[in-house]
């Protein structure tokens, strides 16, 4: 018993994650890069490192913020961010509002469903300009007019399984993925749906989404194209290597996808037809980046790998990958870059460097978020 | 290390969990409970081995008292005297060692199939076997069961007072008495703080795990129960016969035909019932009786 007691403990203690346990998001509005990374939100300059201001600022026990996940939205002076699950299971089921400037909380906005069990907003929320739409553990994609500060929830589309992805909005309606293995599309004015496609497992990711045609993988492991009256256009030449739970790509013709097992492929996204696959040493999560005549992947294993957009292919369709830092970041690497003028930030999972800022001129490190406190010099 | 832990261990038992689950109508209890199962089936001869050595240990316990005071300044002798007693300390161990893997192994499994949490559900991505892609179609796990969600914690409070009452009931059965008072004394320390220790951990971990541990120790009972006769056996086939006392009654030299762990050739059973030793101490005490 002692034994068992001993592996229980173990167990617990090594297979704990670290506190992280949902994505950190990253997003740009000029300089500002506006972050969501565990228990903070916050705002630096894109260029230097220099901290804006974070939130919250310190931690009330009696009314905690956070976790929290996904890519913050900027709306006019407000930044949209959503609560989400922790590693221990403590979730923050509130989405925010944000001063732009300040850091200070505008408003907090919670779902009615407030009796079930999961209500986080793992991957943020999206606009059409008009309404904010929330896709929320516990199922359900909110509309919300957040007017004048004060959010009002304008309808609610329900569904069986969790809302895990933002959705894609195109041309008044939304495409929306759900764990419950559909992707759904929708009035975004109304909510009413338009559409209903099913995959053979869940949708995770958010489509990509061009002349009605939305492009997204599955839990299934293949990609799809679908129109938006949920019509199957094309399923992908092959199957990949894992869960895609990566964001496609669509860039000049090309769908650029990663998956859970290490996959990145690269399709004709007139017909699904693979073009060329490469491998990385862990899951691939994050949407593909490209810089000038590269393509930038960052993987679970803490490398960032580059290929050229038109690579040297093997008989085998395979193509070879380039690291970028030999040692790589030291971290697992599960959240979209942001590139800022030639430099590409990258979000770290976990650690106290929260992004990782690298010139893609010199492929060299040029500054880490948060700044390193500058060493006082002696009298 | 961590690697072939996940490939030899973790994987297997993830996969199986998830494949149980979709056989069985796809309900993760009913998974968790037969996979419980198999798995104690699989660990049954390590857990007899195990139960017999402590029977048989805690059998011997006045032959090795005696030999520690008769040879309490001669470590080396008393060594030799107790290995050729047959008292192996890593006998009892040995068997639990083994299962310790399998049990963080499960732990891992149930914790990952849950998947509670976006990073959890990415992992448990990584680890699914490509070659069974309709595990993937099951993805995600519907923990909902009765009261309960299986991947949080019980705020009901009646897993972790389950877990407690199940877990002192299988911990009482499976400890063989004591003679030895500081022995006994530990025993039943471990017997009142180890299920509420338990019960402890449950308060924050998945309902899923509670439900695996209390369906362990109700089939650990019933293990028990129904491999009793043997284990009696075995410890009347090792009880000392200090002083030419008599074995245990009701063992006859049929009923003390060993089952799962042949006697060394030093055990001698004779018609009359008695078991005798041809072990030097033994004998001396006999001499001296």
């Amino acid at each position: 018993m002692m034994l068992a007691a001993g592996a229980l403990v173990l167990a617990a203690c090594s297979g704990g994650e670290p506190a992280p346990s949902s994505f950190p998001g990253l997003s740009l509005d000029g300089n500002d890069a506006y972050l969501t990374s565990n228990q903070h939100v916050s705002k630096f300059n894109a260029a230097t490192g220099q901290e804006a201001w974070r939130f919250p600022a310190s931690q009330d026990s009696n009314n905690p913020r956070g976790p929290f996940a996904g890519k913050p939205l900027k709306l006019g002076n407000v930044v949209i961010v959503g609560g989400t699950i922790g590693a221990t299971g403590q979730a923050d089921p509130h989405l925010y509002g944000l001063d732009a400037t300040s850091g200070q909380e505008v408003w907090r906005w919670q779902s009615p469903n407030i009796t079930a069990t999961h209500r986080e907003f793992v991957d943020g929320v999206i606009t059409d300009g008009k309404l904010v739409f929330a896709p929320s553990g516990d199922g359900n994609l909110y509309a919300l007019d957040v007017t004048d500060n004060k959010p009002q929830l304008k309808w609610t589309f329900g569904g069986t399984n969790k809302k895990w992805a933002r959705p894609a909005y195109e041309d008044g309606k939304l495409f929306v993925p759900s764990l419950d293995h559909s992707l759904y599309i929708l009035d975004a004015a109304t909510g009413k749906q338009i559409g209903q496609f099913t995959a053979n497992a869940s949708i995770a990711s958010t489509p990509a989404v061009k002349d009605g045609i939305a492009y997204f993988g599955s839990f299934d492991r293949f990609i799809y194209a679908v129109d938006a009256t949920g019509k199957q256009v094309w399923q992908s030449s092959e199957r990949l290597s894992g869960w895609v739970w990566c964001d496609a790509l669509l860039h000049e013709g090309r769908l650029y996808v990663g998956d859970a097992k290490g996959g990145l492929y690269a399709l004709d996204a007139s017909n699904g037809k693979v073009l060329w696959r490469a491998f990385t040493s862990g899951a691939n999560r994050a949407q593909p980046v490209v810089a000038g005549d590269k393509l930038y992947v960052v993987s679970f294993d803490n490398y960032v790998y580059s290929v050229s957009l038109n690579p040297q292919v093997d008989n085998n369709g395979n193509v070879q990958l380039t690291r970028l830092i030999d040692n790589g970041l030291g971290r697992r690497l599960l959240s979209t870059p942001a590139l800022h003028d030639g430099v590409l930030l990258v979000p770290l999972f976990d650690g106290d460097v929260k992004v990782t800022a690298i010139s893609l001129e010199t492929n060299q490190k040029l500054f880490e978020y948060p700044l390193k406190p500058q060493a006082t010099p002696a009298p | 290390m961590g690697n072939i832990f996940d490939l030899l261990l973790i994987n297997p038992l993830t996969n199986a969990l998830m494949l149980l689950y979709g056989l069985l109508f796809n309900s993760y209890v009913l998974a968790i409970i037969v996979l419980t199962l198999i798995i104690r089936l699989i660990t049954l001869p390590l857990t007899l081995k195990q139960q017999v050595s402590s029977y048989k240990m805690q059998a011997m316990q006045p032959q090795m008292k005696a030999l520690q005071e008769k040879y309490k300044n001669d470590p080396q002798t008393l060594q030799a005297e107790m290995r050729k007693l047959g008292f192996n300390p890593l006998s009892g161990c040995l068997p639990l060692l083994i299962q310790f893997p399998i049990l963080i192994g499960l732990y891992q499994a149930i914790t990952r199939t849950l998947a509670t949490t976006p990073l959890s559900l990415l992992e448990l991505g990584s680890h699914v076997y490509s070659f069974l892609p309709n595990i993937s179609r099951l993805v995600p796990i519907n923990s909902t069961f009765f009261l309960w969600d299986l991947s949080q914690p019980d705020k009901l409070f009646i897993i972790p007072i389950l877990v407690v009452v199940t877990t002192y009931f299988s911990n009482k059965l499976m400890t063989p008495p004591s003679t030895d008072p500081t022995m006994k004394q530990t025993n039943q320390m471990m017997q009142m703080m180890m299920p509420l220790m338990f019960g402890f951990f449950m308060l924050s971990t998945p309902v899923g795990l509670g439900i695996y541990w209390i369906v362990s120790n109700l089939v650990g009972v019933l293990q028990y129960y129904l491999t009793k006769p043997q284990l009696d056996r075995a410890k009347a086939l090792h009880a000392a016969p200090v002083a030419g006392a008599p074995a245990a009654a009701g063992v006859t030299a049929a009923s003390a035909k060993p089952l799962f762990e042949p006697p060394k050739s030093k055990v001698k059973v004779k018609s009359t019932g008695r078991v005798n030793r041809s072990s030097p101490v033994q004998d001396k005490n006999a001499k001296k009786s």
